[in-house]
């Protein structure tokens, strides 16, 4: 396996051996080439190796890159075997981590460091400083980059080709490193509103924007349109070879009312009929009371009954305790608890299943979910005239992290749990706290076996808020007038949430700070061209006031910008005093 | 009252197939006492023959596997249905609904308390109803989505069925209005409920949804339609001001090149819908008060 390095100089590959001794013996440079799609084609094409490494000469690898790769490698093989590229950064198929972005950085650079740790994520493109090429796939599939010159796009454009071949595209902790480089922004516009650009992407893709490392990319508007949706294919690609899980929709019933139990069941089987060549999906009803008498919805669906003997709850409520007790008779790679009277959207079916399909073990996955007003006439039936209906409230699932101010955030129906963290969460506090189990399972699964927290932001469940009435018990509940148990389930909560150090510390997610690499990200993507000038004109200045006010540094900066001049001439000045304005 | 089997005419696709096999049926077993006859077309060449071997306890399953040519729009695949029915009244659903129970039996009710000029009585959809207007009287309201319906089928015959030149979208409008502008009348009923997920908070602002387009661009040949070319102008200035600027000009283009057969109405009908008190446009796409 040999490392495919373009380099701008004879200077800048000299200081790339320099920066990276261990790997400089299986190393080719591409030098001085005007076009990195040239070069990517040379790659796959001019030489016999299946596997080959690409990356930027201002690229440093650690010590263990080599030893890495063999271990993703064989990884790979097994879980992932129709990889097409394997990037350290890029656009993923769905939003992770406190801010519930898609944008995965296994790297470092002048923007900041990884926001991810130890998981394979699919994308939807990657970024091109450091790309596995799976040749041998590529070349089956003959996959070739256009002649296009410049040194922007080349990564998007072979990602997008992979996936309109067949191949999933990745990005992996294996490849990670640091970059000294902030990209060139405006020469990616320059590059992204080309014409040639513009006719491949209506050729290629259906989407009219979508986002890459470096920013929203628009495509022309094609009806019907030619190519397809960059997201879904992407989560296509990278579910195929996987196996096939198994998700558990529970449906918690009090055997109040059937019309809405039914409701909710009918919803869930919807959900099945649209994932149901993507996912294994049981529907079961868990209730402590007696099930005598529900014989038409047994025969729809597995039915659980607990018994009392099993409540031992010192709250005097069961809602959490049938969580625990349907993990444990439920044996199921993925866990979703449904109240009786609420629905399940099957909208978003295709791509919640695909995303469980490729998410790490120890996953918990968000949700968006809306509250309903619903009033109803003088019986429980939605077709009632009298009856009525109205949206309320959305909940977001980027919001997820709210709970750690003690706030029921995400309702249990927007929470996805995987096997294991459904698992880990000690029955123990399950058993103490009668309500606002929603924020207990988040948050033990976090403290407990440190869950990777998936966001998805589609409408995926609807919660009934109903109108009291004579026949639903308004004794209990989160709407219950008397708040002894809500306030007992609250100081439970903190308790668990206080008592001991955990894997993952409460004081790192509520003292403000943001996310490695999320603050300076939002900057990156989400400013204007206009912010960006501005702001790179301040680090700059105040580089430059640094430098000029700091005489005993002056001989380690000024040996910085040499070499930076070296590599990359006044870019790389300018890029050098922005640095030491950080500072 | 013994009547015949009610049949029930559905147009679908290859991603419905397995929720009208495992939900809709079923589910149209509880909404109605007696037996009912689904009738089913495939709008796409992938999915013919899908329920040719479908044999369901107390529902007959029927597929019609004409026409070749595929896809099929909407309205033609109602007008294929409905021309293979005899009943004095059919039933329209979206395949991806699902059927409250009795919402059939409730909907039919509704029908033998109506008069003989009923010509559409339109289920409530559920949990996003469309917030129109009806009289809570009468019951009559100015336009019957085709997504739950009971369509009168001599009426239905009489105005020549759906225009199929829309392909998707404002059909039901459009055989509304008729409705009204020739004598029927368009009445809601709100006890005949069917779940039906659809609608803008599924859909994504980075693709171009069939709604969106069609919408858009069906909403310009409606006005033309029905209120000659000063409708059309008038459509195309409430498109331009909400509309994206890339879809308006797409939508245009397509009318410019496809549309060049399609007509005004009659000078006597385009009057009567400028005054009757049922044809309402009251901006994009919104052709009724809204519900408080």
């Amino acid at each position: 396996m040999k490392l495919h390095i373009a380099t701008r100089s004879k200077i800048a590959e000299t200081q790339f051996c320099e920066a990276n001794p261990n790997i400089s013996q299986r190393v080719v440079f591409h030098s001085k080439s005007t076009s990195l799609f040239d070069a990517i084609n040379r790659i796959i094409y001019n030489f016999d190796d299946d596997i080959a490494i690409f990356a930027h000469d201002d690229v440093y690898f650690p010590n263990t890159l080599i030893s890495s790769i063999e271990e993703l490698l064989t990884f790979l093989g097994q879980e992932w075997p129709n990889w097409g590229i394997i990037g350290n950064a890029g656009v993923a198929t769905y939003g992770f981590g406190v801010n519930g972005k898609q944008i995965v950085r296994y790297l470092s650079d002048s923007r900041g460091g990884p926001n991810a740790q130890g998981h394979i994520i699919p994308c939807q493109s990657v970024y091109g400083n450091v790309m596995m090429l799976n040749c041998r796939a590529l070349r089956e599939k003959a996959i070739r980059l256009p002649h296009w010159n410049g040194y922007q796009l080349y990564d998007v454009v072979l990602s997008l080709q992979a996936l309109s071949q067949g191949l999933a595209v990745l990005v992996a902790p294996h490849l990670a490193c640091f970059h000294d480089s902030a990209g060139n922004r405006d020469a990616f516009e320059q590059a992204a509103s080309s014409q040639d650009f513009a006719a491949y992407l209506g050729d290629t893709v259906a989407n009219v924007k979508f986002t890459t490392w470096n920013g929203i990319v628009e495509a022309p508007y094609c009806f019907p349109p030619n190519g397809f949706d960059v997201e879904l294919t992407a989560l296509r690609r990278a579910s195929e070879c996987r196996q096939k899980s198994t998700l558990a929709i529970i449906i918690r019933s009090e055997l109040h009312n059937r019309f809405l139990l039914e409701r909710t069941i009918s919803t869930a089987m919807a959900f099945r009929a649209e994932a149901h060549e993507i996912l294994n999906i049981e529907i079961a009803t868990i209730s402590d009371a007696k099930s005598e008498g529900w014989d038409h919805c047994e025969g729809l669906v597995q039915f659980i009954e607990m018994p009392l003997e099993s409540i031992q709850s010192e709250a005097g409520e069961t809602r959490s305790v049938l969580v625990s007790y349907a993990i444990s008779k439920v044996d199921a790679d993925f866990y979703w608890f449904i109240d009786e009277g609420d629905w399940i959207f099957p909208n978003e079916a295709e791509r919640i299943g695909l995303t469980l399909r490729v998410s790490p073990d120890s996953s918990i996955m968000f949700l968006d979910t809306m509250r309903f007003g619903e009033a109803f006439g003088v019986e429980i039936d939605s077709c009632h005239s009298d009856y009525a209906i109205e949206p309320s409230a959305r909940v977001r699932a980027r919001d997820w992290t709210l709970a750690f101010g003690g706030q029921s955030s995400i309702p249990l129906s927007g929470m996805i749990l995987s096997h294991k963290v459904a698992n880990s969460i000690p029955r123990a506090i399950l058993d103490r706290v009668a309500h606002m189990e929603n924020a207990t399972l988040l948050l033990a699964s976090l403290f407990e076996c440190a869950a990777f927290p998936i966001v998805v932001d589609k409408l995926a469940v609807g919660i009934s808020v109903r109108k009291p009435l004579k026949s639903i018990p308004r004794s209990h509940g989160v709407l219950a007038i008397d708040r002894t148990i809500v306030n007992r389930s609250a100081a439970e909560l903190a308790s668990f949430m206080t008592s001991r150090p955990s894997v993952a510390p409460l004081y790192y997610y509520v003292s403000g700070a943001p996310a490695a690499g999320a603050a300076p990200y939002r900057d990156r993507f989400e400013a204007t061209r206009e912010e960006i000038r501005l702001i790179n004109l301040k680090r700059s200045i105040s580089g430059a006031v640094s430098l000029v006010s700091n005489p005993r540094r002056w001989k380690r900066r000024l040996r910085e910008l040499r070499l930076a001049y070296g590599r990359a001439g006044i870019k790389g000045v300018r890029r050098g005093l922005r640095k030491f304005g950080l500072e | 009252m013994f009547r015949p089997m009610i049949p029930i005419h559905c147009v679908f696709g290859p991603q419905h197939v397995e929720h009208i096999k495992q939900v809709l049926v079923p589910s149209l077993k509880t909404s109605r006492k007696e037996r009912i006859s689904l009738k089913l077309v495939s709008y796409s060449a992938e999915s013919v023959g899908a329920f040719r071997d479908f044999t369901p306890d107390h529902l007959e399953v029927t597929e019609f596997l004409t026409p070749k040519v595929r896809p099929l729009g909407f309205a033609a695949g109602q007008n294929l249905l409905a021309a293979n029915s005899a009943c004095k009244f059919f039933i329209i659903i979206n395949p991806d609904c699902i059927a409250f129970p009795h919402s059939l039996d409730r909907l039919i009710h509704a029908w033998d308390l109506s008069s003989s000029d009923t010509g559409i009585i339109e289920g409530r959809q559920w949990p996003f109803a469309h917030p129109k207007e009806y009289d809570p009287h009468t019951f009559e309201t100015p336009w019957a989505s085709g997504a739950f319906a009971l369509i009168n089928a001599e009426w239905y015959r009489k105005l020549g069925g759906m225009d199929e030149r829309y392909f998707l979208y404002h059909e039901d409008v459009d055989l509304s209005w008729r409705m009204w502008l020739n004598g029927a009348s368009v009445l809601f009923c709100p006890a005949a409920a069917i779940i039906h997920f659809s609608g803008g908070p599924f859909y994504r602002d980075d693709l171009i949804e069939n709604e969106t387009y069609y919408g858009t661009r069906n909403y310009i040949l409606i006005l033309r339609k029905f209120f000659g070319y000063a409708g059309e102008a008038r459509g195309i200035a409430d498109v331009t001001r909400i509309a994206d600027a890339r879809l308006v000009a797409k939508c245009l283009r397509d009318i410019a090149e496809n549309f060049g057969d399609f007509k005004p109405a009659s000078i006597d009908l385009q009057n009567k819908a400028k005054t009757h008190s049922k044809i309402k446009v009251l901006g994009y796409n919104k052709f009724h008060e809204t519900r408080q």
